[in-house]
């Protein structure tokens, strides 16, 4: 009676604790889980100065707040009039620091006050009366073909131009022919426009494309092409989004119709679902807790990479169909906790492989597997009834015997495997692009765009770093002058610095200095203008303000916060929290190395960046440490095993099953894909958690025929359920998860193949 | 069909006279324009910036496709290309485009000169109020921007000419700014 009451007590306890803890998680996911699709997430930290420059710029670098738009329309004259009224709602709207479409000329209202105030600072001025005459030369001239009250006001107070010059030195895109902004011939008026919103911030993105798109629509085109990272990010989330749900419905439906037809029951397939569920819900919540923020990436892969778990329900399911669900999880634990849990070794090294995605990745499923193990384990068989048992053997006491394991099968692919993978060379990529989930023709597509609408060089930029301000600011003039050297060497077209509008307190102080005295200002007006027709008095204000010039206290980066030019100072000029940081962006770079090696002569300290080398570095690196990772982790699996298993045929057998299929995979996947990236290598990590079970559950030694009927089955299941889901995966429009189905699917097939091939089951 | 056309240039220019219309479509009926030909100007240019006016010597070619091509040769080298959305000014071989959408000075002088050399009366009407004078033998067309934005930048445009030529064209700015080009008379 009180055995039975207890026995009583404990049913319910066990069922009613896992409730509580879903409920938990549920409630942690629901009210603390922010998502995130930044790019940046899965790169690991930087070791290189150029990688720590790439890490930096990587979402906020002079370009990454760019969008390249496409309107279409038809006609010149339609394109021409929709590309001003598009500019000008873009305007507007306050969202962007500069909309460009090439009708943009400078005037007096265009430039920003805190230039129009320093014009005579941030420019070198011939002050002497042939500077004078030379200006008013240039100024007579443009009176001859010029006109009207806003043309006299500028030549007033700035005879030298210098605040045009200044403007013209920074525009975005000064190389720009007049016909690359209109395309009649295809329809095409391109514009390019700032955010305010830095790439990485997808709640603003997503407002500045939906405007960008709703404005198109206004004026009547529907297929506005938006190119540039913020834009990117903002059509990555609802295609992850999108692909995900659909996917992941696919998937269930599949791997539904897989168990209905393997056991016959739905209750089964409900109950299955139960141990997945809870640890995908415990999985989630202690990343959340852990990290707050969480990317869309970990969510798709991280159930993923969890799925193995669904296996655990399905050996219990196949095993019970010939005996109690208590007796037959007492029988099949051993095994089960030794698979997860060298699963989750291998996951728990993913989650030390250096990037915050990969930690949130591993954790995510480690903790899931963990979970749904034990679910399994505690929850499945109080939930599971006699009948779902479909036929009953007789209680077995009998001494288990080792199942009799082919060697010949693994060594054959294994032998095959590693020399195709040889044969083939390199097979892992460096492409940084290779992280992100954009397809390489969007890529290809914003690098052209780039390259016809003159914005910056986004893969070389010149480097300085210095210990002040001042000396940064001073590095970055020399190598200015520098740079216009190599300009007229022809290494270079166009450069932008910092100081071109921020130049440093010293260059400020002399240029001050060389301002003439009011007095002395006059008297070399009125000798300049001598013979010339400009009247008396004409330039008042230019002697006003650089008498107020002269006075001026020196300009800093904070003088731009605010101005249209913030974003292109924030660009150019940084502190790190240690050194203070300075950018040359680079138009026209023809010859890299001659650039670097004549860099290495004229300014030791500046660097030329590779951005793509040095992301390439950093993605070698990467991968060599998550192969270190892997490789302790398969170590750390093997000692397990051999604490398990002991010494034997059974060790020889899992591991070299394992590897083979490993081996094999990676050969075929060179072979299918063009190259295999670290979501490649991640998604090799679940094929040997999938491998591991498979090969323990085959290779366990059976009580009977029955017991190794039941193994069979189970894997049969197991492997057909994964298999269809990453089929499923496998036809993706998002390439790396089609890279990843791709992977698993084939590495599932493998591990299938050759644990069944390896073993023969006991004939009763 | 003239009746028509003095019938939808009447509706346009509804504070012009009739009389004025007539000899309008009179005028620039009449009027002979060498098409990609360079014709001489001397052009006289006033700013409030100076004491007197700066007087250029030149060239100015129209071609069928309506691009206006002035060349300064004194007192300095300079050249202009005039479209209809912008100008080009070339200078020390650099090129410098300006969008005419913020140089309405220009772009009202461009579109009164285009009109007038097309005998396109109709465009001449709907975007000026146009007064005539005869004066002897000359004839003198004074356009007024219809639109008050337009006038902010230019008063009026006044053309003078005699039989099938065009004399000057005098733009006077708000401000006191004012432009007179003149044409020297092709000789029969």
């Amino acid at each position: 009676m009180m055995a039975d009451r207890r026995q009583g007590t404990v049913s319910l306890l066990v069922p009613f604790g896992w409730a509580v803890v879903t409920l938990l998680a549920a409630s942690v996911i629901w009210s603390r889980l922010a998502l995130t699709v930044d790019l940046a997430f899965f790169l690991p930290g930087p070791s290189t100065e150029q990688e720590k420059v790439l890490m930096d710029r990587l979402g906020q670098g002079p370009g990454s707040q760019l969008l390249f738009i496409s309107l279409h329309g038809r006609g010149q004259q339609e394109l021409r009039e929709r590309s001003r009224q598009f500019k000008s709602a873009l305007v507007d709207s306050g969202l962007f620091s500069t909309v460009l479409n090439g009708q943009e000329e400078i005037t007096r209202e265009s430039i920003p006050p805190v230039i129009w105030n320093n014009r005579f600072l941030l420019d070198d001025i011939d002050w002497t009366v042939a500077g004078l005459q030379a200006a008013f030369d240039r100024r007579l001239a443009d009176l001859a073909v010029l006109s009207g009250t806003d043309i006299s006001e500028l030549i007033a107070a700035d005879p030298f131009f210098s605040s045009i010059a200044i403007m013209e030195r920074l525009a975005v895109s000064n190389l720009v022919r007049d016909a690359a902004w209109i395309d009649a011939s295809e329809g095409v008026a391109y514009q390019i426009a700032e955010s305010i919103a830095p790439a990485f911030d997808m709640d603003a993105q997503s407002r500045t494309v939906e405007l960008i798109r709703a404005t198109a629509r206004k004026l009547g085109d529907d297929n506005v092409d938006i190119h540039g990272m913020g834009a990117y990010g903002v059509g990555l989330q609802t295609v992850i989004r999108n692909e995900a749900r659909y996917r992941s419905l696919l998937a269930t439906i599949a791997i539904v119709l897989v168990l209905l037809a393997a056991y016959r029951r739905p209750r089964l397939v409900i109950l299955g679902a139960v141990p997945l569920m809870i640890g995908g819900l415990v999985g989630l919540a202690v990343v959340t807790l852990l990290f707050g923020t969480v990317h869309g990436i970990t969510l798709a892969f991280g159930f993923t990479l969890f799925g193995v778990a669904i296996d655990y329900p399905l050996h219990l399911f196949s095993h019970a169909r010939t005996q109690p669900a208590a007796r037959a999880i007492d029988a099949i634990w051993p095994t089960l906790r030794l698979g997860a849990g060298s699963t989750v070794l291998a996951y728990l090294a993913i989650a030390v492989s250096g990037s915050r995605g990969l930690a949130q990745l591993g954790c995510l499923s480690a903790v899931g597997v963990l979970v749904a193990m034990y679910a399994t384990r505690s929850l499945l068989p109080m939930l599971m009834r006699q009948q779902d048992a479909t036929a009953h053997a007789a209680a077995s006491s009998r001494q288990a015997h080792p199942v009799r394991l082919g060697h010949a099968a693994w060594l054959a692919v294994l032998l095959l495997g590693m020399g195709a993978v040889i044969a083939q060379g390199s097979i892992w990529t460096n492409d940084l692009s290779s992280l992100t989930p954009l397809s390489p023709d969007i890529l290809r597509k914003d690098r052209a765009l780039r390259v016809a609408l003159g914005a910056p060089d986004i893969r070389h930029l010149v480097s300085l770093r210095s210990e002040s301000e001042e000396q940064a600011l001073r590095r970055t003039e020399y190598l200015q002058t520098r740079l216009e050297q190599a300009e007229r060497d022809g290494l270079i077209d166009d450069a932008r610095l910092v100081t071109q509008i921020l130049p440093s307190r010293r260059t400020q102080q002399r240029r001050r200095e060389q301002i003439p005295d009011t007095r002395t200002l006059q008297e070399r007006i009125d000798a300049a203008s001598a013979g010339m027709p400009f009247r008396d008095g004409a330039f008042t204000e230019f002697i006003e303000a650089s008498k107020a010039a002269k006075k001026a206290r020196p300009i800093t980066a904070a003088d731009f916060e605010d101005s249209v030019l913030e974003s292109f100072v924030d660009s150019h000029f940084y502190f790190d929290g240690a050194h203070w940081g300075s950018f040359a962006t680079l138009h026209g770079l023809s010859d890299p190395d001659r650039l670097s090696e004549w860099l290495s002569r004229q300014v030791p300290d500046a660097t030329l960046v590779d951005l793509k080398a040095a992301s390439e570095s950093l993605v070698s690196n990467y991968r060599l440490r998550i192969h270190v990772v892997l490789f302790v982790a398969f170590v750390l699996i093997a000692v397990v095993l051999l604490w398990r298993l002991g010494t034997g045929a059974r060790l020889l057998w899992v591991l070299g099953t394992l590897a083979s299929a490993i081996v094999m995979t990676v050969a075929l996947n060179a072979l299918v894909l063009d190259d295999l990236s670290i979501f490649n290598l991640i998604a090799l990590v679940l094929v040997a958690g999938l491998g591991l079970d498979y090969a323990l559950f085959m290779s366990r030694p059976e009580k009977h025929s029955e017991d190794s009927r039941q193994t069979r089955h189970a894997i049969r299941v197991c492997a057909a359920s994964t298999l269809v889901a990453f089929c499923i995966l496998a036809v993706s429009s998002v390439p790396i998860l089609a890279s990843l189905g791709i992977t698993v699917a084939s590495g599932v097939l493998l591990n299938f193949l050759l644990a069944w091939l390896g073993t023969t089951p006991r004939k009763s | 069909m003239k009746t028509a056309l003095l019938t939808a240039l009447l509706l346009l220019a509804s504070v012009a006279r009739a009389d004025d219309l007539l000899r309008v479509v009179e005028i620039l009926d009449g009027i002979e324009t060498p098409r990609d030909e360079p014709i001489p100007f001397v052009e006289k240019r006033q700013s409030q910036l100076l004491a007197e006016p700066l007087i250029l010597h030149g060239h100015v070619s129209f071609s069928r496709d309506g691009v206006l091509a002035k060349s300064i040769d004194r007192p300095f080298r300079e050249s202009v290309l005039i479209t209809g959305e912008r100008m080009e000014l070339e200078r020390d071989g650099k090129t410098r485009r300006v969008s005419l959408d913020k140089r309405a000075g220009v772009k009202v002088f461009y579109a009164g000169m285009r009109a007038l050399l097309n005998g396109d009366a109709h465009a001449l009407l709907e975007l000026f109020d146009v007064t005539t004078e005869d004066i002897d033998e000359r004839w003198r067309l004074r356009l007024v921007p219809k639109q008050d934005e337009l006038r902010t930048f230019v008063e009026k445009l006044t053309i003078s000419g005699q039989g099938s030529q065009v004399l000057t064209v005098h733009t006077d700015q708000p401000g006191g700014d004012w432009q007179e080009m003149s044409f020297t008379p092709v000789s029969d």
